[in-house]
């Protein structure tokens, strides 16, 4: 799970995926705080060119609710 | 009326039979140049039902009712007009399917580049999902898109709002049914899922997890393997391991078209002559055994694509099945979906080098020509995609398309060009989308026309011999005059339009 900040630089958050991908994560929860809208448009390019690893995009409207979505397992939607 | 927890549905331009003939599916994506009525009525009439739930649907809809179903969940596929009942009484989730959501992908963008009109899909998607969102503000219900287009809602993020969408399942060029059934799940259980989800290559659905169709779909089109070892880069479902469905799994989907009255139908996969296969050879066994169950349950089979090398890799293999599927008696034609894409060997060793093989890519314009004669002899008749703006074309790429396009005249097909869209899961998902028309590349639009206006009569009589398609194909014939009268007007304009 990666917490990323609503105005992240979609190159960090495709950065921080090829670690993690590297690393072995086969899927990856990203979990941001903000507007959906501005969230999908940002994340754009990196959500759309990802073939490896499985991405789960969580969009939480507050702090709290990105707190809770960490006990979140992407994995259990392909058990 | 029955009661469903989940629904499934799409719109109008994908939910229908389109007469019984696939190809004029291609019309729904043609943009408003006649009246809507008579385009609608022409290429994507209203399917048959019962209190909505529907004769045949598209086959994807029906994979993911089949998992749905045999995971316990009650859901079915029903007609986009009944979808207001359906949620009123109860529905929990509705799933919608589509493989355009917006018009972003060929042919419909590559109308829409120089044609000032919407196309028909794009306006039936939009009534449709606006009706949606005005039931999601009556009734609480869980909205979820899913499907091979679905990176396009990423293009339109503001929509996703707008319209209420609560979850987008990207399947990545796969098929997506058991990630489907677990957010379903999820969803009415009252539990998170996340707004979009990406499958990734890791998590392809391997074969056991694949749960045939229980009830007919559009025109009998069964799945019959899934991927393709070619890996063009343009391509999202080459990104995907190679697997073919067994004998006895492809049976029980035709069985379920025939019990429910579909007589003919479609064998779909990248490579309908691979089948059966780990490589680029074909297993002659393996693709006689699959054509002969398929003649054996219907009256008439086509095949949804194949490639021009593995033809020309075993002709004999070619004559044979197509000596066993046209009997001249129930059948007279055998309709595919190739794909050319380029005469430009430049163009195919930088984004298909595996295209050709097990031949060289240098001899790439001569299989083509070599298998459309092959086909014209046997009574194949593809429908050739051809893929105009590749990232690094060149003017004397586009030449030597054209030049191809015009030593195919002589054989039986229909050529369709369609502008470079970097679609999500493919290696050039991230390029430029193709926007600049060169008067080199009219030249080419306009042999492809050509093309079509000598052969498309022709196809008409011998596709469409029987009686009840008679008011069809006297619409679709003056639809064609009509097109052949505009012909100049249309190179005129396109003309005006290329930059210079
Ligand atoms: S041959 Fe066809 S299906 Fe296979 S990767 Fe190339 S375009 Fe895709």
């Amino acid at each position: 799970m990666i917490r990323v900040p609503e105005d992240a630089d979609p190159r960090e958050v495709e950065e921080m995926i090829r670690i993690a991908t590297a690393r072995g994560c086969k899927r990856i929860s990203l979990v941001v705080v903000g507007r959906e809208s501005r969230v999908l448009d940002r994340l754009r390019p990196v959500i759309k060119g990802c073939i490896v690893p499985t991405l789960g995009l969580w969009i939480a409207s507050s702090e709290e609710e990105a707190s809770a979505l960490e006990d979140e397992d992407l994995g259990e939607l392909f058990a | 009326m029955p009661r469903f927890d989940v629904v499934l549905s799409t719109d109008r331009s994908l939910m229908t039979n389109h007469h019984g003939k696939e190809f004029l599916g291609f019309g729904t994506t043609m943009p408003l140049i006649l009246p809507r009525r008579f385009i609608q009525w022409l290429f994507c009439p209203p399917i048959r039902h019962r209190d909505g739930v529907v004769w045949q649907a598209p086959y994807s809809l029906r994979r993911a009712e089949a998992a749905l179903v045999a995971a316990g969940i009650r859901a079915a596929v029903i007609d986009p007009d009944y979808v207001p009942r359906y949620v009123a009484d109860g529905a929990r989730v509705l799933i919608v399917r589509h493989h355009d959501w917006f018009g972003l992908n060929p042919p419909t963008s590559t109308w829409t580049a120089f044609i000032d009109k919407e196309p028909l899909n794009v306006v039936l998607f939009r009534e449709f999902i606006e009706r949606v969102r005005k039931l999601k503000d009556r009734y609480d219900f869980k909205l979820v898109v899913t499907g091979p287009a679905v990176w396009q809602w990423l293009h339109k993020p503001h929509l996703v709002e707008e319209y209420g969408v609560d979850v987008i399942v990207d399947s990545n060029g796969d098929r997506e049914e058991p990630v489907l059934v677990n957010v379903v799940r999820r969803l009415l259980e009252g539990k998170r899922v996340p707004k979009y989800i990406k499958v990734g290559v890791p998590d392809s659905t391997p074969m056991e997890r694949m749960v045939p169709i229980m009830h007919a779909s559009v025109n009998g089109l069964v799945e019959i393997g899934r991927g393709c070892p070619r890996r063009c880069a343009f391509c999202s479902v080459g990104q995907r391991p190679l697997r073919w469905y067994p004998l006895d799994f492809i049976e029980r989907e035709i069985e379920a078209n025939v019990r429910e009255g579909v007589d003919s139908g479609i064998l779909s996969c990248t490579d309908v002559l691979l089948y059966g296969s780990s490589s680029v050879i074909p297993n002659p066994e393996a693709v006689i055994k699959v054509n002969k169950l398929a003649k054996s349950m219907w009256r008439s089979v086509g095949w949804s694509h194949c490639t021009l090398a593995a033809a020309l890799v075993n002709r004999r293999l070619v004559e044979d099945v197509a000596h066993m599927l046209i009997d001249g008696e129930k059948q007279k034609l055998l309709g595919v979906e190739v794909g050319v894409e380029s005469g430009s060997v430049e163009i195919m060793r930088k984004h298909m080098p595996a295209k050709p093989r097990p031949f060289p890519v240098e001899k790439w314009p001569e299989i083509v020509e070599q298998a459309f004669a092959l086909f014209h002899e046997n009574n194949i008749v593809p429908a050739a995609t051809i893929i105009v703006g590749l990232p690094g074309e060149r003017e004397e790429d586009v030449v030597a398309t054209t030049e191809l396009v015009k030593r195919l005249r002589p054989y039986r097909s229909l050529i369709v060009p369609m502008f470079f869209v970097p679609m999500g899961p493919s290696r050039l998902g991230r390029e430029e989308w193709f926007r600049r028309i060169k008067p080199y590349h009219v030249d080419l639009l306009m042999a492809c026309l050509d093309h079509a206006l000598y052969w498309a009569e022709r196809l008409i009589d011998e596709y469409m011999t029987e009686k009840r398609f008679a008011i069809v194909r006297r619409a679709l014939k003056w639809f064609l005059s009509r097109v052949k009268e505009y012909r100049p007007r249309v190179e005129e304009k396109l003309r005006s339009f290329a930059e210079s």
